[in-house]
């Protein structure tokens, strides 16, 4: 009879320190998904930064000057699948139009 | 059932055990029974607790939740080929909770030492509000200035995000694309036009905190994520923008001007590809144009080019040309009586009309290639004033183009009550009529198109979305195409001679028109609006393109084909070349272009 109290007694307290564990992995789990919670906001924050300054080094005039400061490193690509020399390109007449040196045309064109 | 008790005087081993025994047994049921009710009794508490808690329990589990708003993104601005004009960032705002804060004595000395600043003036933020718990010190604060807030971790004092709108572009399509307000709404321009479209919605987190402000648990209801705005695409190419500011910037200042206006359309889609206006404020002049939110910021000025109307001139008279000869009230090649000199042509109710320069007698063709006054006032008295009214009115001129733009004037038409003979001569000319940029652009298209005047947008076309609607029919096709004919001969042999490319075949015509006094009682003598629309390449047009230049300075020159002229050649060059159109002139003229490069 002493036995089976005892037993009882010990299965309580085994069940009360199982929810014991179980509502401290809760409470640390929340705390987990608040600090990756966080972590996301931050990143979000970079991203959002680096979209804006992506946008602002893609200006035209930003590409020009990058496209004149490369001019002599810009080397043409010859089309494998092109049997005949090409047309002077849009590229070519773009890269014009956007206020690039004459000279540049030449490396784009054909 | 033996109870504890005195021990029964009992003398046999056998019954002492068994007593005993029965006693332990005893006390263990009593035990048991003891320790299920007291469980029952703690269960039922903890049910009564959660149903029917205690009103002062209930009031501190109440503030043991706790709310926060979850940021989303205002949706970017896009141009036509996709370049970001405008997108949101978080940047950080500093506040200070006066209830925390250790000494309010030295916090602002604490802070400016921090953040750069004057003490004295974030001291004065915070003396009117020592009872607030919310002071806001500084509204945006640099990275440098964030992390060493951080690092000096003050009691009190906090860092706030906040949504920042950005501009990669700088003043590029300022005043088209607008500007956002303190609570990161639209107020200008296109960010207030498509407020509602880019609007984020805020999501929330309702989490359960301890004493300490940490949270304790989120329910899976408790987090509800923010939605971002939605971008929207504008019609707008920002490169062509950027050519047409830097054009008209160079005119209104080569001319000394008082402002200038272009608008580029691509005239197949209706698509408005640039619209710029800008204001030169000239020290000694009067009744200058004046827009004074402009001198607070550049994004809040109005949109002169569908704001303010004006009057087009000789622009004009190509729209009254096409209907007239549609209408058989004048041959291509008819010989009119025009002027041989001065002093003019006077009208069949004694008027007299001048010309810059007589050529005599004209065909009805010349008269358009010339720009002849006299020869547009003989067709126009033979037209009714129901014909001419009608004709306004087809090319959409007297009513919004609607598109999208706030404050839009419908120009100004005289109503067929006020329309008098004198109306209907002024009007062929391009006078006693007021029109918009847009206006003059969208009905000018009907001659680059089939006789059609499509819908004008600020919006990009997506690819599901290609087919646009035209408004109306303005001229049938030939018509249009004659027009377009003789307005290629308006660049060879007319007042657009100085509009030329060696690229593109124009067809365009010049207005010059003088400046109506702002108190009314009519035009200054030798003040004028110089303006030039021309649409190319000839074959198949692509863009039309509208120059106008207000008040240019007389000694300077004042006639639109030499001012707006040469600005709308370059323009359409070179958009046109960014567009990757090839040149429809001549092969000759492109070898020597080539060696001339």
């Amino acid at each position: 009879m002493f036995g089976k109290l005892l037993l009882v007694i010990l299965i309580a307290a085994l069940t009360a320190v199982a929810l014991l564990i179980l509502r401290q992995q809760r409470i640390e789990t929340a705390h987990e998904m608040s600090v990756v919670h966080q972590q996301m906001l931050e990143h979000e924050r970079v991203l959002w930064e680096l979209q804006c300054e992506i946008a602002r080094l893609c200006r035209p005039e930003e590409v020009r000057r990058l496209m004149q400061s490369l001019q002599e490193q810009w080397t043409t690509i010859p089309d494998p699948t092109c049997a005949e020399p090409a047309e002077p390109n849009t590229l070519t007449l773009g890269a014009t139009a956007l206020g690039g040196a004459g000279a540049a045309d030449d490396e784009f064109g054909g | 059932m033996a109870l504890p008790g005195r021990m029964p005087n009992i003398s046999n081993t056998d019954e002492l055990q068994a007593w005993q025994s029965q006693r332990i047994v005893g006390w263990g049921r009593l035990m048991l029974t003891f320790i299920i009710l007291a469980m029952l009794g703690v269960l039922g508490r903890v049910v009564q607790l959660k149903l029917q808690p205690d009103p002062r329990m209930a009031a501190a589990v109440g503030s043991a939740m706790s709310s926060r708003a979850e940021m989303a993104r205002r949706g970017d601005l896009l141009d036509r080929r996709g370049r970001v004009i405008a997108t949101s960032t978080v940047g950080y705002r500093l506040f200070v909770d006066p209830q925390q804060v250790d000494d309010l004595a030295t916090i602002a000395v604490d802070i400016a030492a921090i953040i750069g600043g004057d003490p004295v003036e974030i001291d004065m933020k915070l003396q009117p509000r020592l009872h607030s718990r919310y002071v806001a010190v500084n509204q945006l604060l640099e990275e440098w200035q964030v992390e060493a807030v951080r690092r000096a971790d003050l009691r009190g004092v906090g860092l706030e995000s906040r949504l920042v709108r950005q501009y990669p572009f700088g003043e590029v399509a300022a005043a088209l694309v607008g500007k956002v307000g303190f609570e990161h709404t639209g107020l200008s321009g296109m960010e207030h036009r498509f407020n509602e479209r880019m609007l984020p919605r805020s999501g929330r987190l309702t989490y359960l905190r301890d004493a300490q402000r940490k949270p304790l648990w989120i329910e899976p209801e408790g987090y509800v994520p923010g939605q971002d705005g939605r971008r929207v695409r504008l019609s707008v190419d920002l490169v062509i923008q950027q050519i047409v500011e830097t054009h008209v910037r160079q005119a209104v200042e080569q001319y000394n001007a008082g402002g200038g206006r272009m608008v580029v359309l691509d005239c197949d889609t209706g698509e408005l590809l640039a619209l710029y206006d800008m204001l030169n404020d000239r020290e000694g002049w009067d009744e200058q144009t004046e827009d004074p939110a402009r001198s607070i910021d550049p994004a809040l000025g109005r949109s002169r080019c569908v704001t303010d109307p004006y009057e087009p001139g000789s622009t004009f008279k190509p729209f009254v040309w096409s209907v007239a000869t549609e209408l058989g009230k004048a041959e291509l090649d008819e010989v009119l009586p025009t002027p041989v000199g001065p002093p003019g042509h006077r009208t069949s109710y004694g008027r007299l009309i001048r010309d810059a320069y007589y050529y005599g007698p004209s065909t009805w063709r010349r008269v358009l290639v010339k720009s002849m006054n006299a020869g547009m006032a003989i067709v126009a008295e033979r037209m009714s004033h129901a014909q001419l009214q009608e004709a306004i009115g087809r090319f959409g001129f007297g009513e919004k183009t609607r598109c999208g733009l706030t404050g839009e004037s419908p120009g100004l038409v005289t109503k067929p009550a006020d329309w008098s003979k004198y109306t209907q001569c002024s009007v062929a000319m391009g006078h006693e009529v007021a029109v918009t940029p847009v206006q003059m652009v969208r009905a000018f298209s009907a001659f680059a198109r089939d006789g059609t005047i499509p819908t004008l947008r600020l919006t990009a076309l997506s690819a599901a979305d290609r087919e646009y609607r035209f408004i109306r029919r303005a001229v049938p096709e030939s018509i249009a195409l004659l027009t377009r004919q003789v307005m290629c001969e308006v660049m060879t042999e007319g007042t657009g001679r100085h509009a030329q490319s060696d690229r593109y075949r124009l067809f365009g015509k010049s207005g010059t028109a003088q400046l109506p006094k702002k108190e009314g009682g009519g035009y200054h003598e030798d003040r004028y609006v110089a303006s030039f629309i021309a649409g190319a390449p000839f074959q198949r047009p692509r863009l039309v393109v509208l120059c106008v230049i207000d008040d240019p300075d007389k000694s300077k020159g004042h006639f639109g084909g030499a001012i707006a002229g040469p600005v709308v050649r370059d323009v359409m060059d070179c958009a046109l070349e960014y567009l990757g159109v090839p040149p429809d002139k001549p092969r000759q003229t492109e070898q020597k272009l080539a060696s001339a490069r």
